[in-house]
């Protein structure tokens, strides 16, 4: 009898023990709002329009390339390069986003406020001119067929010269200097892409990573690099756990019955493996390849320079938590939970 | 293999255990580990080892329960990964709750489609999953079948479980993750709990089966490391992951698994002979960290 009693709880209202309130504290924290509204207002967040890129406009997508700081839960602050959005384009958690229309004719400028020089390329579609540090330079390109695409930025002194760090290989940064461009279908409709799977709402789900070692000395162009990169920080739209249950681009939420989008990249020095509690999902492309081998998955691959786009149809509400299952990934510094820990909220 | 299909039914009991000695890189750890006690054995994985933990096998479609008896002094869980429970009874402290030192729980769940899955530990996970927290959940048919992957699906003359993990010397004397849980540079790569040369001839490792027969091989990886799996250059089919049939089956001969990832493969057409089942265990960039080999033998 206990045990039906248990089932038909799926579908009432949870009754929230104060681990439960722990956790819709953290919810909540910063915006000075109640749990409830929190997830309210995630729910409210429109995920549709590409106003920065409507359909057979040009669009344009405007960069600085800046050093900023990050925080993590064992204490530690770590310099990190970013990219902070100066026109053209919106944020995920604090990673820049752009959107436009397939076909278009896309304009990325971007200004290196860095000290060591940068290229910036859109993974698998265009590669942008060296920049040196202090300069300003575009690239335009043809928007790729509708799906999720990575920027992505190398760095060093044009791949030469003595005190050149090459640290980064092409198409793959590791020090945050990313962000993600997703191309719309030409129809208009609300699908990942032309002929594709519909969606109710989507997310972008950006993962990187961070060798402290490597990041201390990012900005000196005279310095040398010792020993292998080995990560021990790890992000999520540029943020961690508990900023990840905070952010309400990376807070996933949901009614039941939904159909989710969950755009995954990953522009982190490791690949990652990444499972979702409570629920399968359809891998509906990688790297923008529709998926034709697999059935529903609980743990996704999202190998490094790639995006993998899944849909999660959440049939039960919750609170569900979604990390990579390398653990190490949901650390700061072996610190646990950090790191790339995210939650999956269904009303 | 030893142990499966002996461990059949829709309320199974589980108990955590952090004692004993079991050798590992030529040293004695103390490990932490599932046991099913009600086959009297005390150990998990196949009854003559500690981990993996015991194979739970659950009826798909069936209420079903896992009583866990937290039998050490420290909070632990059981997350059944992959069988989709409800938030309740999903094994995370963060979302439910943790199970304290020496109490008990029964969690419900609705046994989910036939298949493979795993269950773990979600205390600190990034120590007591590499402690040796882990194990293998098969849900089998509505009938309860152990020759049929699924209702549809292949049978099988054998049936084979390799499960994954590997182990860090240096965690064995942590309760409590920190600076030395990342950058993980594991000592021992596992195939059911045991290295080379011991896994070459286990008889829970080994696949042995006739020519013209068949053979099911379910893989679970709950190393944090990604595995390549290869049988003698053999060519084998997949025909599923997580719990559900691939929408396109198809044949290769190798397949690689992330953490947290399960692989159904399909041996058939085999020579006869005698090959080396080998896992390599690769670090996040793809560079071979380890290695660990058993016999597949084709009489």
């Amino acid at each position: 009898m206990a045990l039906c009693q248990n089932f038909t709880m799926k579908n009432s209202e949870p009754s929230f023990s104060p681990s439960r309130r722990t956790l819709l504290g953290i919810l909540a924290g910063g915006a000075g709002l109640t749990a409830s509204a929190t997830a309210k207002r995630a729910l409210a967040v429109p995920r549709l329009g590409g106003k920065s890129g409507a359909k057979g406009a040009p669009a344009t997508w405007v960069l600085d390339a800046v050093e900023t700081a990050n925080s993590f839960g064992d204490g530690a602050t770590i310099p990190f390069f970013e990219y902070q959005a100066l026109g053209g384009g919106q944020t995920r958690g604090s990673l820049p986003y752009a959107e436009a229309t397939e076909g278009v004719t896309m304009t990325i400028t971007v200004t290196n406020s860095l000290s060591v020089s940068i290229r910036p390329a859109v993974i698998g579609v265009a590669r942008g001119p060296w920049i040196r540090a202090g300069q300003t330079d575009s690239f335009t390109f043809a928007m790729p067929p509708a799906g999720t695409w990575l920027i992505s930025t190398a760095q060093g002194s044009q791949g030469s010269g003595a005190g050149s760090r090459q640290g980064t290989v092409a198409g793959r940064p590791t020090t945050g200097l990313g962000g993600t461009l997703v191309s719309r279908p030409a129809s208009g409709n609300q699908v990942l892409y032309d002929g594709g799977p519909s969606y109710d709402r989507e997310y972008v789900v950006l993962f990187d990573d961070a060798d402290d070692r490597w990041n201390a000395i990012q900005n000196d162009p005279r310095a040398k690099l010792a020993g292998p990169y080995e990560p021990n920080y790890f992000r999520v739209n540029g943020l961690t756990f508990p900023g990840t249950f905070g952010d309400m681009d990376t807070l996933i939420s949901a009614m039941v019955g939904e159909r989710v989008l969950i755009r995954m990249g990953n522009l982190g020095g490791v690949r990652q493996s990444v499972h979702m509690h409570g629920f399968h999902s359809d891998v509906a492309a990688r790297n923008n390849v529709p998926e034709v081998h697999l059935g529903p998955k609980d743990t996704i691959p999202v190998p490094s320079g790639t995006t993998t786009d899944i849909i999660t149809t959440v049939n039960q509400q919750g609170m569900f938590p979604f990390h990579p299952h390398d653990a190490t990934a949901i650390t700061a510094n072996g610190t646990y939970p950090f790191g790339q820990l995210m939650l999956v909220v269904v009303n | 293999m030893a142990g499966l299909g002996g461990n059949v039914g829709s309320n199974l009991y589980l108990r955590a255990q952090m004692v004993g000695s079991q050798m590992i890189a030529g040293q004695a750890i103390t490990p932490w580990f599932f046991t099913d006690t009600t086959t009297g054995t005390g150990y998990g994985f196949g009854g003559d080892r500690s981990f993996p933990g015991a194979v739970l096998e659950f009826i798909e479609g069936q209420p079903s329960t896992l009583t866990f008896d937290n039998f050490s002094m420290q909070d632990h869980t059981v997350h059944l990964h992959g069988l989709d429970t409800d938030m309740a009874n999903d094994g995370v402290p963060m979302t439910s709750f943790a199970v304290g030192g020496m109490q008990s729980f029964t969690y419900q769940f609705l046994a989910p489609r036939a298949g493979t899955y795993m269950y773990h530990c979600h205390v600190d996970t990034v120590l007591h999953l590499v402690r040796g927290m882990h194990g293998t959940v098969i849900v089998r048919p509505p009938d309860a079948s152990t020759s049929v992957a699924w209702v549809g699906g292949p049978s099988f003359d054998e049936e084979v479980l390799w499960h994954l993990s590997s182990y860090q010397l240096d965690f064995a004397n942590l309760n409590s993750p920190g600076p030395t849980t990342v950058r993980m540079k594991p000592d021992a790569f596992l195939l059911n709990g045991l290295e080379t040369p011991a896994a070459r001839n286990d008889v829970c490792s080994r696949i042995v089966f006739g020519s013209g027969q068949t053979a099911y091989l379910r893989v679970t990886n709950t190393s944090f490391q990604w595995a390549r799996v290869r049988l003698g250059g053999h060519a084998f089919q997949v025909v599923a992951s997580d719990g559900y049939p691939m929408a396109q089956s198809y044949t290769t001969n190798e397949i690689e698994l992330g953490p947290g990832e399960r692989y159904d493969l399909l041996l058939q057409g085999f020579p006869v002979g005698d090959f080396p089942g080998r896992i390599d265990y690769l670090n996040g960039t793809g560079g071979v960290i380890g290695t660990v080999k058993t016999r597949i033998v084709v009489t």
